[in-house]
């Protein structure tokens, strides 16, 4: 059961971590451990998407070249109406703060996935996501 | 197509004026290309119909019910259009990768007591497998305080004993699983009842009391008073009253390459026209006409509509005009919030174990879905889906550790359906009341919208796979000798 918070509580709490993990990334960098970051994808996220060029996952949008992307922007994947809407960009801030609580934080979503709690392995998997799609070097 | 209504008198009727604005200004001009206009029907050009619509059928929904409904549809010459409003067949059942492992997310299980979707085995030749923990070496049940850990064996006769007791009405409220009239006294007399209710009235030892009230929330899928009782005993009917063939019908035999594999089987044997990532949001019935709107797109005509979806959605689609009270009712109040299913990956080999939890916090039941190299793969299921998440490993790790002290997870996974709003639920049969207050209307059609679904009908399994089917391909049937 999902009972929408009041948005604007939400807006208000999603702007201080967002500020909150700017901060933190603009700090230091963060032990980045795309490694681990793998075996986390594999565990949470692979069961729906794909970090495929052009090949969506089963129920969800492709991954690739996710960081930096737009909201909603995947070919061939129907997004919801509130995911839609979402016009900031997927910056490693704003995937911080979805993948805690996915439904929670953008309510409505089509991501029936209950959240990534646990710190570092959210951290590992941004940054497993942000070397998909990077250009080849 | 003119659609300057003809009247030999000159002069527009009030109806037929207010019908012409509806169709003008309702739901777009591009919907005058698909639907006859009320002129046309006035006049009396019924067989224009056929052709004038874009589909014969559409089907909504592509899960089991859908893709059923659908390859009969079509296979009965009709010209159908399945519409799924993900970009994947299945519906309810969903398999996939974890870990590298296959998985199912969804509905799982399948057996010959189950006519409809082992026919569908059958003449697909596909291939089945055994799931571990369904017959498992060791057992232990946590009721409370108390713990009890045994072989399998050593302790058998007294779980067939507490079942049978549970169950012993089960031939006399269902004689017949696929006609509820035949002993509706009996189920209409104990519909009020819940699971939980039902244990109160039987005496049971600790062992027996902790693992049957597990069994039962995992059918339940919810705990167990808020599951309805009738709903339980109509499973064990199906399983010939019998409890070794209730745990083979509801937890040993997987298909190996997936429930998807046999959707998108029995959908390509049709050869319908699938639709994916088509959400449909409005259903309009008009002159004997259905018009259905998938989101960001124009409506499609058809004479005929069949809806297979879980009843929770239905409340979440605009219907012109307007669904029953009963069934808006019944997707509002007719299920009980669902449990979670989860699979975890712990380390080490456990063998074949099933493990049950009751009366405590993170109850639940849970076996070995999967025999690994130096793993195992576990399957639960928890009714109270507050209380463990299913994507956090210290906290599933915490309710095993209730059964292995030891034990360490590497990886655990759940989709959580009751969020899915495709979805909004699992396989949760009616909660108590739901026999004589939600069942007969919710399979009830209405005009030209024709009721399929899992969990819609008086066919034996519903909630199933294989009511499903049952469901999909009786309800093509029908709509086929309607449209004939």
């Amino acid at each position: 059961m999902v009972t929408g918070p009041d948005s604007r509580a939400v807006r208000r709490i999603g702007a201080t971590v967002l500020l909150i993990a700017v901060a933190s990334l603009a700090r230091a960098e963060p032990p980045c451990d795309a490694t681990a970051g793998a075996e986390v994808f594999a565990t949470k996220c692979a069961t729906c998407h794909t970090v495929l060029a052009g090949q969506n996952g089963p129920v969800g949008p492709s991954l690739f070249g996710v960081v930096g992307r737009r909201p909603a922007s995947v070919g061939g994947y129907a997004y919801s109406p509130s995911m839609s809407s979402r016009r900031e960009p997927w910056t490693l801030a704003v995937l911080d703060w979805f993948l805690i609580d996915p439904l929670g934080r953008v309510p409505g979503t089509n991501m029936a996935f209950t959240g990534l709690k646990n710190d570092s392995a959210r951290a590992a998997v941004i940054c497993y996501l942000a070397d998909q799609g990077r250009a080849a070097p | 197509m003119s659609s300057q209504p003809a009247d030999p008198s000159g002069s527009m009727s009030r109806r037929r004026f207010l019908e012409s604005a509806v169709t003008a200004t309702g739901s777009g001009l591009a919907l005058l290309a698909a639907a006859p206009t009320s002129a046309e029907a006035a006049t009396g050009q019924k067989h224009k119909r056929a052709t004038q619509t874009d589909y014969d059928v559409i089907v909504i929904g592509g899960g089991f019910s859908g893709v059923t409904a659908a390859r009969d549809c079509k296979k009965n010459s009709l010209r159908t259009l399945l519409l799924e409003a993900k970009s994947r067949l299945g519906g309810r059942t969903f398999d996939t990768q974890f870990r590298g492992h296959h998985i199912e997310l969804g509905g799982t299980w399948v057996h010959w007591t189950q006519p409809s979707v082992w026919a569908e085995i059958e003449r697909y030749g596909i291939e089945v497998e055994e799931t571990p923990g369904a017959v498992p070496d060791r057992v232990v049940v946590v009721d409370g305080d108390e713990r009890s850990a045994f072989a399998t064996e050593s302790r058998i006769n007294e779980i067939v004993v507490a079942m049978t007791s549970y169950f012993s009405e089960s031939a006399l409220v269902w004689e017949r699983p696929y006609d509820s009239s035949y002993s509706w006294k009996e189920i209409e007399k104990r519909d009020a009842m819940s699971a939980a209710d039902r244990l109160m009235q039987i005496q049971l030892n600790p062992m027996q009391r902790g693992f049957l009230r597990s069994v039962l929330e995992a059918m339940a899928h919810c705990p167990a008073d808020q599951a309805s009782y009738v709903e339980m005993l109509r499973w064990y009917a199906l399983s010939l009253n019998n409890w070794g063939t209730a745990v083979d019908a509801l937890s040993r035999y997987k298909m190996s390459a997936g429930t998807g594999a046999l959707a998108r089987r029995i959908a390509a044997d049709g050869g319908a026209e699938v639709r994916f990532n088509a959400p449909v949001t409005r259903v309009e019935q008009r002159s004997g006409v259905v018009l259905v709107t998938p989101r960001g797109a124009p409506a499609i005509s058809a004479r005929a509509v069949i809806l297979a979806l879980p009843p929770r959605v239905l409340k979440n689609i605009e219907f012109a005009p307007g669904l029953s009270d009963g069934k808006i009712a019944a997707a509002r109040a007719a299920y009980p919030t669902p449990g979670i299913k989860f699979y975890a990956e712990v380390k080490g080999r456990l063998g074949k174990v099933e493990w049950a939890a009751a009366s405590t916090p993170g109850a639940g039941l849970f076996w070995t879905y999967a025999e690994l190299e130096r793993s195992t793969l576990l399957v639960g299921f928890v009714p109270r889906p507050n209380e463990v998440d299913g994507n956090d490993e210290s906290a599933v790790q915490a309710v095993l550790r209730k059964f292995e002290p030891d034990l360490e997870v590497l990886g655990c996974t759940s989709y959580a359906w009751g969020s899915d709003p495709y979805a909004l639920g699992t396989y949760t049969g009616f909660t108590p009341g739901g026999m004589t207050r939600y069942f007969a209307e919710l399979a009830r059609s209405e005009g030209q919208i024709f009721m399929a679904g899992g969990d819609i009908g008086d066919n034996g399994w519903r909630n199933f796979i294989d009511g499903a089917i049952t469901r999909g391909a009786r309800i093509a049937r029908e709509v086929s000798e309607r449209l004939a």
